[in-house]
């Protein structure tokens, strides 16, 4: 089922975003889904949604395979490890998380990417592609949520607040 | 004992993450083909992408219509001045182009093209993502194209490309940071490296690098390709010298190169398969 969100996830990805660039950057989709998935999910189970995720998008986006598997189960792991203390059905905290982990992913997938092979421009970087990467991400984050929330539902077969108030 | 290993989260997550070191050890290398999975996962996307990739230029064409009709009137009329001159111009060169054949029979130039089968294809998606300039085209290894292939246009070169799935294949444009082509600047005959790299890119253009200590290079000189490396047959354009920052040290100066293709306008492209 969560494959299948991310295959479709693919196809708008390489289609569509192309057409709604804001200052010359996209938003990144897989990224935003990963994040939102393993938002509602317990202990290390982030690290496999991120696993299918990356595992997909290695095939479409990527250039070899394994690198977006790797970032991503990572990026899996720790959001579901460290969620326990949040309202994870709000909208709110999933932007913010949104936000915060494109920073962190998008800086380290520069890092081993562009900037240990000699293409050293932080500044560029930073202020051209991370930043409003993430900021246009938390963005999208406002349609994608409610549905990740939806498809949850129909995963677990019932809405359940992780948090009694 | 076994079982209960099985049902861990955390030895399975421990698998996937060596399998996908091991993944990655072998296909970061440049390889000639690529696997299984991806082809069958570019086989199902590739359909998808071309028709949506169709409905979407027509959704797009049909709402620029409106906008352009002003513009079409006047692009008319400049068209019509144009027809004019264009053909005074034709008479003139109908005359040149008769004594242009005698003397290439004369000297029996060949072609640059004479070593390759052109295949025309379509642009259906650009996967760049944010960091990359990758996009996909519609034919494959179906239609004999392969991997390291060049990738060109009548205006000049375009990339190569980088994976291909039996119907869909991956082009590397020049401008993405990971690409470097071998050069030859038109003049002086001397040979540079043209790289890709991530802050031109937005503008389109490359940097010139390695440019031999010597050699003098003003703007609007022409570079080409040279041809080492067995990717890009020697002699196609690849652009004209925008900028060259002369308060460098000579040793490590670059210069700006303007491609002479357009890639954000680019439709279709023409891949060069060797006979």
């Amino acid at each position: 089922m969560t494959a299948l969100v991310f295959l479709v996830a693919g196809i708008i990805q390489t289609c569509f975003f192309e057409y709604i660039k804001i200052f010359g950057v996209e938003p990144n989709i897989f990224l935003v889904l990963v994040i939102c998935f393993s938002l509602l999910k317990e202990g290390v189970e982030g690290g496999f949604i991120g696993a299918v995720g990356g595992i997909i998008e290695d095939a479409v986006i990527g250039t070899s395979l394994g690198l977006y598997t790797l970032l991503n189960t990572f990026l899996g792991i720790s959001i579901s490890s460290v969620n326990k203390r949040v309202v994870r059905e709000n909208l709110l905290v999933s932007i913010v998380f949104v936000f915060i982990f494109s920073l962190v992913y998008e800086s380290i997938f520069y890092f081993i990417v562009f900037y240990f092979s000699g293409q050293q421009d932080i500044p560029y970087a930073f202020n051209k592609i991370i930043l409003p990467e993430s900021i246009y991400n938390a963005a999208i984050t406002l349609i994608v949520f409610p549905f990740v929330l939806w498809i949850d539902s129909l995963i677990k077969g019932h809405t359940r607040f992780s948090r009694k108030y | 004992m076994l079982a209960r290993l099985f049902k861990n989260k955390i030895f399975w997550l421990i698998i996937i993450t060596v399998f996908s070191l091991v993944a990655l050890a072998y296909t970061s290398k440049t390889r000639a083909s690529i696997s299984f999975y991806e082809k069958a996962i570019n086989s199902i996307y590739a359909p998808v992408q071309k028709g949506v990739n169709y409905v979407a230029k027509n959704i797009q064409d049909t709402l620029g219509y409106f906008n352009n009709a002003k513009m079409l009137t006047d692009e008319n009329n400049n068209l019509k001045t144009k027809i004019l001159q264009l053909e005074e111009q034709n008479r003139k060169l109908a005359g040149f182009e008769d004594e242009n054949q005698r003397l290439k029979n004369i000297l029996d130039v060949k072609g640059k093209y004479e070593n390759y089968n052109m295949v025309t294809c379509r642009i259906i998606a650009k996967e760049s993502g944010n960091w990359f300039n990758i996009f996909s085209i519609d034919k494959g290894t179906n239609d004999g194209i392969n991997y390291n292939m060049a990738v060109v246009t009548p205006k000049g070169i375009v990339g190569q490309v980088i994976s291909a799935a039996p119907t869909s294949a991956k082009i590397m444009s020049i401008i993405d940071s990971g690409s470097s082509v071998s050069g030859r600047l038109s003049k002086t005959r001397d040979l540079v490296i043209l790289r890709g790299d991530l802050r031109l890119r937005e503008n389109g253009f490359i940097k010139m690098l390695y440019i031999p200590v010597n050699v003098q290079i003003a703007d609007g000189d022409i570079v080409e390709t040279s041809g080492i490396g067995g990717i890009y047959p020697p002699g196609i354009m690849i652009g004209k010298v925008k900028n060259i920052d002369n308060d460098k040290p000579k040793a490590v100066r670059y210069a700006v190169v303007e491609p002479s293709v357009d890639f954000k306008k680019l439709e279709e492209v023409i891949v060069l398969k060797p006979r």
